[in-house]
């Protein structure tokens, strides 16, 4: 083999030349020509190396210039083979990759940094953009850290070498942590997230959902955001880490931990490291606060504070920087919540001028109707003094008065209804009272025309019902009655007796059959209802009146009433005419159970007989009044002003009376008291309580418990009488007596 | 001795002022609202009206109305127990319109007689 040489020709190109060539070269050349030559030679490689040692020298200032570009970028650079997966980087890429010491080495170790979620993207992302002549590829992912942080990396690069098919052997590029630039990303985007969930959600799942975003966003297990109520307690909605998402609990201002009472007091962001360190300003554990770290700070809006938003249970803790994540998401909040709570207040407003207005409405009504019963009152009663020679026009006058007072007393009760619609209290009822008193009323009120003819069983036991629901639907439906036979009149049955449903009795439903009952049966001798009309009788506002003469919306009413009390209401109309109404309601004993015993008080007995009567009321004009009646009854009647009075006098003769007659409200001991007295003194001695239609609620619970009998004022004199006489006449047929509780 | 109209819905004051008015000596009629009450008076006229104010179908305000225009003569009596306003605010207005004299309600019999007689004698 020929020994080649390289020769550098003058203009400095080098030339590659074997030795057998040179023999050539001297002979076609000359030597002579080739001295001058050599000469020239070596001055030029001298400048050649001077140049290359430029050349060198901008080689190393570029690659200086580089690192400080690839610093002050914070590039981390990478060389990763991909046959071997060998990785070869930067310190800057280990900065930002790595893992406290752990320091991938490997390319797997590398992607298994990455987040689950994200790996499969960098994949297609790195295949997509390495391939021979490819664009290169940029792909955003999070990498988890072993603290349970995670941080967010840019990994731009592209293939370096490539094989035949153009698949790329190496991946060289850069990773840069984006952690910061993803973060208020996140928070941005956050921040609207909660802006438009606060304006559309309410009350406590608003601040649920607050909470879930919050620990979402700081990535801690726990979250809660409080808001101070009017009374200065902080209502919280909590998410734990443990799935107890939404708890709610309201705390007094009293029982907030201390640090978290500072924060309410605007002192700045809560930051603790949990209680085992102990609070920083105190040294011992704060009360109340979570074992964990916590961070909080105020929800406030200038001088005005709404609440606190706090976050617990990272166990890496919490920095400045979470600390201002999350006083910035409270001062994005804050006018939210304060443009949120003036709505509301302006809501509360309007309703209340609203109801104000309705019951503006209503007070005009009321005084309406009342300012006519009393002219009523007023005119017929003067007529009554003019008619006193006159018997007949009398008792006409007198009857006026007594239906407008009627009209008065149901008009009040009506106002107490609305003002108070829960008067349901459905306890053990004995219905014959309230029956008496509706024929007493309906009596006093019907035309003459109208004849009204009452059967009532006397062992009719109990039904259980608030006694005011009772006479509003059996009044209902008795009004109706009256109706029908208008100005032709007829006549008006009222009945109640105990009844078994018939097995076979298709009216009820199956599980009614053979059930003890007591039925209340209304019938009238009018037309009858037309078949058609009587499928509707039920429906609210169906009518048959002209218009002003009812609302129709009585028998729905009834329907209403009935049915709430767990009964049922039948109409119909017999072969032999006119229409009869039942209201069929469970049959219960004294004390509420089904079926009720047999009541062995005999008819007979409600006869007059005489009796003691101690009528305790502290209004002399009552007083007055149940002297004359009871009197006029054939009692003896003495009088108490008040319940000390009537314990003296009692005390005095404890067996000098047979019924102690007592109002409710009165100074000093209630009729309650009072009863509670005269059982001490005198266990067998019957109490009846008389009391005004705004207690019937206490009456109705007073009087299972203490009283014989309950009348409600106003009270027709004949409904007195009868309910005295009944108690005396129980307390002498229970000589052995019923268990009274 | 005239003959009075009386316009009201209630059914006891209405029977009260018939009565009352009736016993003086007066043929009277009645109407349970302001429609009723004006078609009456068309069918034949009366020498003095009492009407009340808050009424179904049409008030009295609107029954006043109806029956001053081109009746100056007539004698016409407004009474009120209120409604969504004070009574005095309704009488106000039913005096406005023409009404002679003006009661609140409830008043004595002896005032209703007074003011009758008072409008009849003028």
């Amino acid at each position: 083999m020929i020994p080649r040489h390289a020769l550098i020709r003058p203009d400095a190109a080098l030339l590659d030349v074997g030795l057998a060539d040179l023999g050539q070269v001297a002979l076609v050349l000359g030597l002579v020509a080739a001295g001058a030559g050599l000469l020239h030679c070596r001055r030029s490689a001298s400048r050649a190396r001077a140049e290359h040692e430029a050349t060198i020298r901008d080689l190393v200032a570029d690659r200086e210039r580089l690192a400080a570009v690839v610093e002050a970028g914070r590039y981390g650079i990478f060389d990763l083979d991909l046959a071997t997966g060998r990785l070869d980087a930067s310190p800057a890429f280990y900065a930002a990759v790595g893992n406290g010491d752990a320091r991938p080495e490997h390319g797997q170790a590398w992607l298994a940094l990455v987040h689950p979620d994200d790996s499969a993207r960098l994949d297609a992302a790195r295949r997509a953009g390495s391939g021979r002549g490819g664009p290169g590829y940029a792909c955003e992912v999070r990498l988890q850290r072993t603290d349970g942080s995670s941080r967010w990396v840019l990994e731009q690069g592209r293939g370096a070498a490539h094989d035949e098919a153009g698949c790329p052997l190496r991946l060289a590029g850069t990773v840069r942590d984006i952690t910061a630039r993803k973060r208020v990303e996140q928070q941005l985007a956050m921040r609207g997230r909660m802006a438009a969930a606060f304006l559309a959600a309410r009350g406590d799942v608003l601040l649920g959902d607050l909470g879930a975003m919050l620990q979402e966003l700081l990535e801690a297990p726990c979250s809660c955001v409080g808001m101070l109520d009017e009374q200065g307690r902080l209502r919280l909605a909590c998410n734990g880490a443990d799935g107890s998402r939404h708890a709610t609990t309201t705390m007094d201002a009293d029982a907030l931990p201390a640090a978290l009472r500072r924060v309410l007091d605007a002192e700045g962001p809560l930051v603790t490291e949990g209680q085992d360190q102990g609070t920083p300003d105190q040294g011992t554990p704060d009360q109340g606060l979570p074992r964990l770290p916590l961070l909080a700070v105020r929800l406030a809006s200038g001088e005005r504070v709404f609440g606190l938003v706090a976050v617990a249970g990272r166990t890496r803790g919490f920095g400045d920087d979470d600390a201002a994540t999350i006083a910035g998401i409270a001062a994005d909040l804050a006018p939210l919540v304060q443009s949120r709570l003036e709505a509301e207040a302006a809501d509360k407003q309007a309703a209340q001028a609203q109801k104000m207005q309705a019951l503006g409405v209503m007070a005009g009504g009321i005084a309406h109707d009342f300012n006519n019963i009393l002219q009523a009152i007023l005119g017929f009663s003067t007529l009554a003094r003019q008619d006193a020679h006159d018997p007949a026009r009398l008792a006409t006058d007198l009857d006026r008065v007594q239906r407008a007072t009627v009209r008065g007393r149901d008009l009040v009760q009506r106002i107490l209804h609305f003002s108070r619609p829960a008067d349901a209290e459905a306890t053990p009822l004995d219905p014959l009272p309230l029956l008496e008193d509706l024929a007493i009323e309906l009596r006093a009120t019907q035309p003459d025309s109208v004849r009204v003819v009452t059967s009532f069983a006397p062992d009719c036991g109990h039904v259980r019902a608030g006694s005011e629901h009772l006479r509003q639907a059996l009044a209902n439906l008795a009004a109706n009655a009256a109706q029908a036979m208008d100005s032709r009149g007829g006549t008006l049955t009222l009945a109640a007796a105990p009844w078994r449903v018939n097995a076979t009795d298709a009216r009820f439903p199956a599980d009614w059959r053979g059930r003890e009952v007591v039925a209340f049966r209304i019938g009238d001798t009018g037309p009858g209802i037309a078949e058609e009309i009587r499928a509707r009788l039920f429906d609210p506002f169906f009518t048959t009146r002209a218009v002003g003469e009812g609302t129709g919306l009585g028998l729905s009413v009834v329907h209403g009433l009935v049915t709430g009390l767990g009964g049922r209401v039948v109409i119909e109309c017999p072969a032999t005419g006119g229409t009869v109404a039942s209201v069929y309601l469970p049959r219960v004993d004294a004390h509420g159970h089904p079926p009720a015993p047999a009541d062995t008080l005999p008819a007979s007995s409600l006869a007059s007989r005489r009796g003691r009567v101690l009528f305790v009321d502290d209004d002399p004009e009552i007083r007055d009044l149940a002297v004359t009646l009871l009197g006029r009854a054939g009692l003896e009647v003495e009088t108490a002003q008040d319940g000390l009075q009537a314990c003296e006098r009692l005390a005095r003769d404890p067996s000098g009376f047979d019924v102690v007659v007592t109002d409710q409200y009165m100074p000093g001991l209630t009729g309650r008291e009072l009863a509670l007295r005269v059982a001490a003194l005198r266990p067998d001695l019957p109490v009846v309580l008389v009391t005004g239609l705004d207690e019937p609620a206490d009456a109705a619970v007073a009087g299972a418990l203490v009283f014989r009998e309950v009348v409600t004022k106003p009270f027709f004199g004949q409904s007195l009488i009868l309910a005295v006489r009944r108690a005396l006449d129980r307390a002498r047929v229970g000589a052995e007596p019923e268990a009274t509780p | 001795m005239a003959r009075i109209l009386i316009i009201e819905d209630d059914e006891e004051v209405r029977d009260l002022l018939d009565s009352l008015l009736t016993r003086e000596g007066h043929e009277v009629a009645t109407a349970a609202n302001g429609k009723q009450g004006v078609t009456a008076f068309m069918a034949q006229p009366f020498d003095l009206v009492i009407t009340d104010i808050i009424m179904p179908e049409k008030d009295g305000i609107e029954a006043i109305m109806d029956l001053r225009r081109g009746r100056p003569h007539l004698k016409l009596i407004a009474i009120s127990g209120g409604g969504r306003a004070e009574p005095e605010n309704y009488l106000h207005s039913a005096q406005l319109l023409g009404a002679n004299r003006t009661l609140r309600k409830p008043f004595s019999n002896e005032a209703i007689v007074a003011a009758v007689q008072e409008l009849l004698r003028g």
